[in-house]
């Protein structure tokens, strides 16, 4: 990976990790320290990366440093910041909306990562599989049964649409 | 087992029954074991109570039960359909089963349902949120390191010594030639130059004043030698002559006076006595280079009584100057700078030298390759150098 590869990998995935890890960890300078972290990592590692396996690559460290962040505050608390941040990005019009995202913070970390890799990246179970270090079939059920518990919450009495 | 095989063998009796008891407590006697403890007891009842105690000691756990028992039942949650519907949503099938699941969806009701409340668990990216601080992400490749090899080292270390080497040398033969404060020319040398002087100057009256090409010098020594008058201030341009070169011209500006004196009695062209002297008169620092010395200030004048010309002097004082003119017929002024004369030997004169030594004053032959080279240089770049070493468009002042 050039200079040039790894600067356009800025411009196009810089975004993407950073909504991924700021949905996990909901603090946003927390998210960038993690955001900017993968990328120290990438320009370092460059010469070993294929621009073609970049963006996994980023969402790989990405990940496993937010694990590490996890497991370092063991409690994530939800910054004013974020809430702002949410609030203003995304006027969330739909009670559905709302309800998922609630339904999301409910599920395991593991299980919240796979929903997130799965439906804002569009990987697919082996690519998952790949960034988190589960092989295909635990992707697989960890994933549905993490549908299936957004699925329960929405469809429960009190979230009823 | 070889213990309990060692004990078997052994019948039990009072000193080895505690073995035998623990045994029989833990359950790890044979039926007939077991049933040799048993007689052994009921034969000693004194030791039936020891018994009875290290079984109290097995601990019984039948008390703990867990009664509920639901929350540990499972059942399979996701089912065939939602399985399919699920791989569906995440694009997992083959082009087989998605055909499938999609003739499901249309002919099924329950799985249509299903697969619209599936449907709205699919999150959607927020796209307004974004990394704002790109700047802090990117990153620019630092300039190649080459490494310097040895060679190049080495290589560079000896044209800087050839450098200076050079450098030094042309310095050296600058100050051999028009440094020092007593300077020796040859008399040949000036006895050319007068003769160019004589064919253009008056002959009637020859007045050789001296040229000083320092401008701050108002003061013009003159000498009258056998009737000459030398009329001060007026500009020579006979007598003056710089001696050797235009780098000699150089070097000698900053240098104190020179004053030399010619004879030359093979040129009687006219009846007028020839101006046999040369000046170089070029301590820019002196005020007072050239003062008039009048024959009664004897406090200046030495005569010696040979016909040697010897011109000594300190430029740091300005004093007068030890002045040798015993065989001179009219000498009677003379000044500080320039010494008169006359009738001396050609031979004798050329092989004089004023308190050089002879060494110092031959020219190496790398300096006067530099010299030329120097030359060529100013003129092809018609560039006017100083008193430095030129070299590649620089150059390097050696004072």
């Amino acid at each position: 990976m050039t200079e040039r590869e790894y600067n356009e990998c800025v411009n196009l995935y810089a975004d993407n990790v950073y909504r991924f890890i700021l949905k996990n960890l909901r603090h946003n300078e927390d998210a960038k320290d993690v955001v900017q972290g993968a990328f120290e990592k990438l320009w370092i590692n460059r010469a070993k990366v294929e621009n073609e396996r970049s963006k996994s690559y980023l969402f790989t460290i990405a990940y496993n440093q937010m694990i590490d962040h996890i497991r370092k505050n063991k409690r994530i608390v939800l910054s004013e910041g974020f809430s702002e941040n949410a609030k203003g990005s995304g006027e969330q019009k739909h009670d559905t909306k709302r309800i998922l995202n609630e339904a999301l913070y409910k599920l395991s970390e593991k299980q919240r990562s796979l929903v997130l890799l799965k439906d804002y990246e569009g990987y697919s179970y082996e690519e998952i599989g790949q960034i988190t270090g589960l092989n295909e079939s635990q992707v697989k059920v960890y994933l549905h049964r993490a549908r299936l518990q957004l699925r329960e919450y929405i469809v429960s009495p009190e979230n009823v649409i | 087992m070889f213990l309990i095989r060692a004990i078997k063998k052994m019948n039990i009796n009072r000193h080895n029954y505690e073995e035998f008891f623990l045994l029989y407590v833990d359950n790890e006697l044979s039926a007939a074991d077991r049933k040799t403890v048993e007689v052994f007891v009921q034969e000693n009842q004194d030791l039936q109570m020891e018994l009875a105690l290290l079984q109290q000691t097995v601990v019984n756990a039948d008390d703990i039960v867990l009664h509920k028992k639901d929350w540990l039942y499972m059942e399979e949650d996701i089912s065939a359909l939602q399985e399919n519907l699920l791989l569906y949503a995440d694009g997992e099938l083959s082009a087989a089963d998605k055909n499938t699941v999609e003739s499901l969806l249309i002919t099924n009701a329950a799985a249509k349902t299903e697969w619209n409340i599936l449907q709205q668990t699919k999150l959607q990216p927020d796209m307004a949120v974004i990394f704002e601080d790109k700047a802090l992400l990117y990153r620019k490749e630092g300039g190649k390191v080459v490494g310097f090899k040895w060679w190049r080292v080495a290589a560079a270390a000896v044209l800087l010594g050839f450098g200076l080497w050079t450098g030094v040398t042309v310095y050296k033969n600058n100050s051999q030639k028009g440094g020092g404060s007593e300077v020796t020319v040859k008399e040949n040398k000036i006895k050319t130059q007068q003769e160019k002087a004589e064919t253009v100057a008056d002959p009637k009256q020859i007045i050789p004043t001296v040229e000083n090409t320092v401008a701050e010098n108002s003061s013009v020594s003159t000498n009258q030698q056998t009737n000459t008058q030398i009329q001060p201030g007026e500009k020579n341009r006979i007598a003056a002559e710089k001696i050797n070169n235009a780098d000699n011209q150089n070097s000698t500006a900053s240098n104190p006076t020179i004053t030399q004196q010619n004879s030359n009695p093979k040129k009687p062209d006219n009846n007028l006595p020839k101006p046999y002297f040369e000046n170089i008169n070029n301590e820019s620092s002196n005020k007072n280079v050239a003062n008039s010395v009048q024959s009664e200030n004897n406090n200046s004048v030495r005569v010696s009584g040979s016909n040697d010309a010897v011109i000594k002097m300190n430029p740091k004082e300005n004093k007068a100057i030890a002045i040798d003119a015993g065989n001179s017929k009219t000498n009677t002024n003379l000044t500080a700078m320039q010494v008169v004369n006359t009738n001396t030997d050609e031979g004798d004169i050329n092989s004089r030298y004023l308190n050089v030594d002879d060494s110092k004053g031959k020219r190496s032959a790398l300096g006067g390759f530099i010299r030329k080279a120097k030359r060529v240089l100013e003129r092809t770049t018609n560039v006017k150098t100083g008193e430095g070493i030129k070299i590649a468009g620089f150059e390097i002042a050696l004072k």
